[in-house]
Parts: structure tokens; C-alpha cells; sequence
């Protein structure tokens, strides 16, 4: 899978939208629930990629580490501090995820407002709300 | 009462299972928002997502017509 896939957007404006295509791709089947997942994971990437920021800042760029020869004789090295490709590969999900969510949000804005109903759970939480508080 | 072309999501069908789970809560509720309850878990059945309500009813009725024809040999009275 490629690590950038142009949206359709972008597509339109390099000339390389194939129709058919953006027709048969699947499109998920509730943009609010995968909405909100999208939220939570982008917001988790963005933990991680602190926690990396922060540790190559404590403990820099390059880490000292053992490594044995083949003679069972350990030697110290200098390594590229690992929290480098965790900060790498968060900020490619960070992107991912932001892509994600734009076009959800857009689809969600496609949708008529016809179609966009009340949620019942809502109204019976207020309703159940309101009971818990008079019988209070 | 739901409209039956009222589309039920994924995670409104957690939350009412949710609702349910929570005994004191549940017994709040008028009957008719415990039915509305009731609809929205049903619909987990169906295995998939977005779900209408109608969907909901027609699976329940199918399934019932099932349990009758295995049990009793015969569909259940209207």
C-alpha cells in the first residue's frame, strides 16, 4: 500500500481521477462512529509522538547501547535512539489520520440534512435525566 | 415511537445496551423509551451497520417464524 494516496482532490487536479474507481471504493458504513474513532486514534498518536519528542530530547539523538561480538565481548556503540522511528512513524499516522478525518467530515457534510436524524438516544437520556433529577 | 426508516448506528446500539445494563436507569424509562431500548440491542443481531429499524422488526419476525416452525410445526398466530 502506498504510504501517500492522493485524495480526490488532488486527483482532480492532476488529471489522474478515474471515476469508476472513486464509485466502487467502499465508503464506511457510519461516518459519525468512524469519525470519532479517527478522533481517538489520531489523538493517541499524538501521545506517542510526544512521549518520543520528549524522550530524544532527554536522551538525544543517538543512544549508547551493547552490543557482543562474536567472541562474547561486549562493546559499547552508538545507536540511533529508537523513540526517532516511533516519532517517524506517529507523525505519518498523524498525517494519515488528519486525511481521514477531513474526508469523513466532508462526507458528513454531503449528507442531506434530510438524512440527518435525532439520535433517540439522546432524547431518552434526557428524558431519564430528567426523571433522576425530580425523583431527587 | 421509532420511524422505521430511522437508521441505527453501531455505537447507539452500545450506548442503549449501556442504558440497559444499568438496572435503575432501565426502570425510568416509560415503556415506550424501553421498547425504543429494546429495538436498538435487536439490532446488533443483524450483524451489520447502519441498520433501519424496519430491519430490525422484519429479522425479529423472521426469527420468530423460525422458532414456531421448529417447535410447533406451524407459523405463530397473527
Amino acid at each position: 500500500m502506498p504510504a501517500h494516496r492522493k485524495t480526490k482532490k488532488e486527483k482532480e487536479l492532476v488529471g489522474t481521477l478515474r471515476k469508476a474507481r472513486e464509485e466502487a471504493r467502499t465508503k464506511p458504513s457510519d461516518p459519525q462512529s468512524e469519525l470519532q474513532d479517527a478522533r481517538e486514534a489520531l489523538e493517541a498518536m499524538k501521545q506517542n509522538m510526544r512521549q518520543a519528542t520528549q524522550q530524544i530530547a532527554e536522551k538525544g539523538l543517538m543512544v549508547a547501547t551493547m552490543i557482543s561480538d562474536s567472541h562474547g565481548k561486549f562493546t559499547e556503540v552508538q545507536r540511533l535512539n529508537p523513540a526517532v522511528k516511533v516519532q517517524r512513524e506517529a507523525m505519518r499516522a498523524i498525517k494519515s489520520l488528519k486525511r481521514q478525518i477531513a474526508e469523513l467530515e466532508e462526507e458528513i457534510r454531503a449528507t442531506p440534512v434530510a438524512d440527518r436524524q435525532e439520535s433517540v438516544i439522546a432524547k431518552i437520556l434526557k428524558s431519564q435525566e430528567e426523571r433522576k433529577n425530580a425523583v431527587s | 415511537m421509532l420511524s422505521p426508516e430511522y437508521r441505527i448506528s453501531e455505537a447507539e446500539s452500545h450506548e442503549a445496551l449501556k442504558i440497559w445494563l444499568d438496572a435503575a436507569g432501565y426502570r425510568l424509562l416509560s415503556p415506550e423509551e424501553q421498547e425504543q431500548i429494546n429495538v436498538l440491542m435487536d439490532a446488533d443481531k443483524l450483524g451489520r451497520w447502519p441498520v433501519t429499524v424496519q430491519e430490525v422488526y422484519d429479522f425479529l419476525t423472521q426469527e420468530n417464524e423460525k422458532y414456531w416452525l421448529t417447535h410447533f410445526g406451524k407459523l405463530p398466530p397473527q
